[in-house]
């Protein structure tokens, strides 16, 4: 007798079983399959967003233990944020970047800062020639300023351009957001970003229980995973609530600006009239939403 | 002719009454939104109110070490002596240069007498520090909030910790 070979039927039948076991298998293992098919954040529906929100409560509750929010603040009409810099009122004392770091549950082990002061020789505005790690026992020092550098927020931003799955836009108040769930970690962003403000999650990131903030929303600081990349996002969890973001919150001098484009009003918008303000690398054509000033001498 | 002399004369009046109006109608709130300052620190807490000690009208220099808030430094150390801001027959106020008094926290009014583009600039909001809301109330804090009157300079600042250089945060690398 002929023996008899695997028929077409036979091997779908396989198939399905197969898939049907792996995923019943993975069920059991709870594996998220809420999160695999979660979609993009720009294309879910309100009801759909709603539904993630919860399942990303539940998840986080589960890791971090309760209580534990993850809102996702809808933009303002009619605003568009812009950030201001005071250099001849900063002092290089990084109380921003620390209160960034706190506010916005960024890993502490392996260290991520969104902000980086770098320290200037007086006389130079050549970003090489600038020092990030400058310890001295007392700032501010004689000889030096010191220029904050952060995401830009950019009109024109090069890391949306290439991000190839569309993990990065703009959002209608001028925020550059990231969605951690779609970011697939190639990190063509920071290689395009000409002020180094991306960071990228090389390991799980480690919070402190006592200093991890449990106040979330989808697009700012909710906990990240490893193999994403994360940016400032302005704060916007608490600037969308009229809040002033951490940083300019924290500045002991004042030296950081912050306010709506759009209205004459505003912090930033006052301060754009009163002084010449320049833009960080502004030969790329980036249009940071980000600028640079010296008040007095 | 003479009629129209007369018009211009006229015109003359309702410009002066305009003239006299525009303050008003500046102060009625068309101008830019005016900043409310933040309740001033007392600057020496244990000793405050003067009046508690300076019943009658004291001496010109900070004999001893009576005051030990005070560093005799920047402005207390030469050309001024206590009376070019304090008033010497009520130690509890200040005294501006047009001889008007002042109550001892608004020292916005005592320092922008001098310093006239800060205090430019601080009332525009552009100068301390605006707390509150971005997109509402907000207030700006007072020269004492961060300047010490008698030493206006800024103190040095310990920084926070730098970055750890990423050659030391990666275990492999470690």
């Amino acid at each position: 007798m002929k023996p008899r070979s695997l028929s077409r039927r036979d091997i779908l039948r396989f198939t399905v079983a197969g898939a049907c076991a792996g995923f019943a298998g993975g069920c059991t293992n709870g594996f998220d399959w809420g999160g695999f098919f979660q979609k993009r954040f720009q294309e879910m529906s309100p009801a759909e967003l709603e539904k993630t929100l919860l399942r990303l409560e539940r998840k986080y509750r589960r890791k971090y233990g309760e209580p534990f929010q993850v809102t996702a603040t809808p933009p303002r009409e009619r605003t568009v944020f812009g950030f201001g810099l005071d250099l001849s009122k900063c002092i290089g004392c990084r109380k921003c970047v620390h209160a960034c770091v706190r506010e916005n549950n960024v890993s502490r082990d392996v260290q991520i800062h969104y902000i980086r002061v770098i320290r200037l020789p007086e006389g130079e505005l050549e970003l090489e020639k600038g020092d990030h790690y400058y310890t001295p026992a007392a700032v501010p020092e004689e000889g030096y300023y010191y220029l904050p550098v952060s995401c830009m927020q950019c009109e024109n931003p090069p890391c949306r351009k290439v991000c190839p799955v569309n993990a990065i836009w703009t959002e209608p108040d001028g925020i550059v957001a990231i969605d951690y769930d779609w970011c697939i970690g190639c990190r063509d962003c920071m290689a395009a970003c000409p002020y180094r403000a991306i960071k990228f999650n090389w390991t799980e990131p480690v919070i402190p229980d006592d200093e991890l903030n449990r106040k979330t929303d989808f697009l700012s600081n909710r906990p990240r995973v490893r193999g994403v990349v994360e940016k400032c996002h302005g704060c916007l969890h608490r600037a969308r609530k009229g809040r002033y973001p951490a940083c300019v919150e924290a500045c002991p001098t004042g030296a950081w600006k912050f306010g709506n484009l759009l209205d004459p009003g505003s912090d930033i918008r006052r301060a754009l009239e009163r002084f010449r303000t320049f833009k960080l690398k502004g030969v790329l054509n980036t249009v940071p939403r980000f600028f640079y000033f010296f008040s007095t001498g | 002719m003479a009629d129209s002399v007369k018009e211009c004369g006229m015109r003359w009046e309702a410009l002066f009454i305009l003239w006299l109006l525009f303050p008003a109608s500046v102060a009625l709130g068309e101008g830019p939104q005016e900043l409310e300052p933040l309740p001033a620190p007392v600057l020496s807490s244990p000793l405050f109110p003067c009046s508690s000690c300076h019943t009658t009208e004291p001496g010109a220099s900070l004999a001893g070490d009576s005051h030990p808030v005070i560093r005799v430094e920047g402005h207390t150390e030469k050309d001024y002596d206590c009376f070019v801001c304090h008033n010497r027959h009520d130690m509890d106020s200040l005294i501006l240069f047009s001889g008007l008094t002042a109550p001892l926290g608004s020292s916005s009014r005592l320092c922008g007498q001098c310093h006239s583009t800060n205090f430019r600039l601080w009332s525009e909001g552009l100068h301390g520090k605006l707390v509150g809301r971005w997109d509402g109330p907000r207030k700006i804090t007072p020269c004492t909030a961060c300047h010490d009157p008698h030493r206006p300079g800024y103190d040095a600042y310990v920084p926070e910790p730098p970055p750890v250089p990423p050659e030391q945060t990666l275990w492999w690398r470690r």
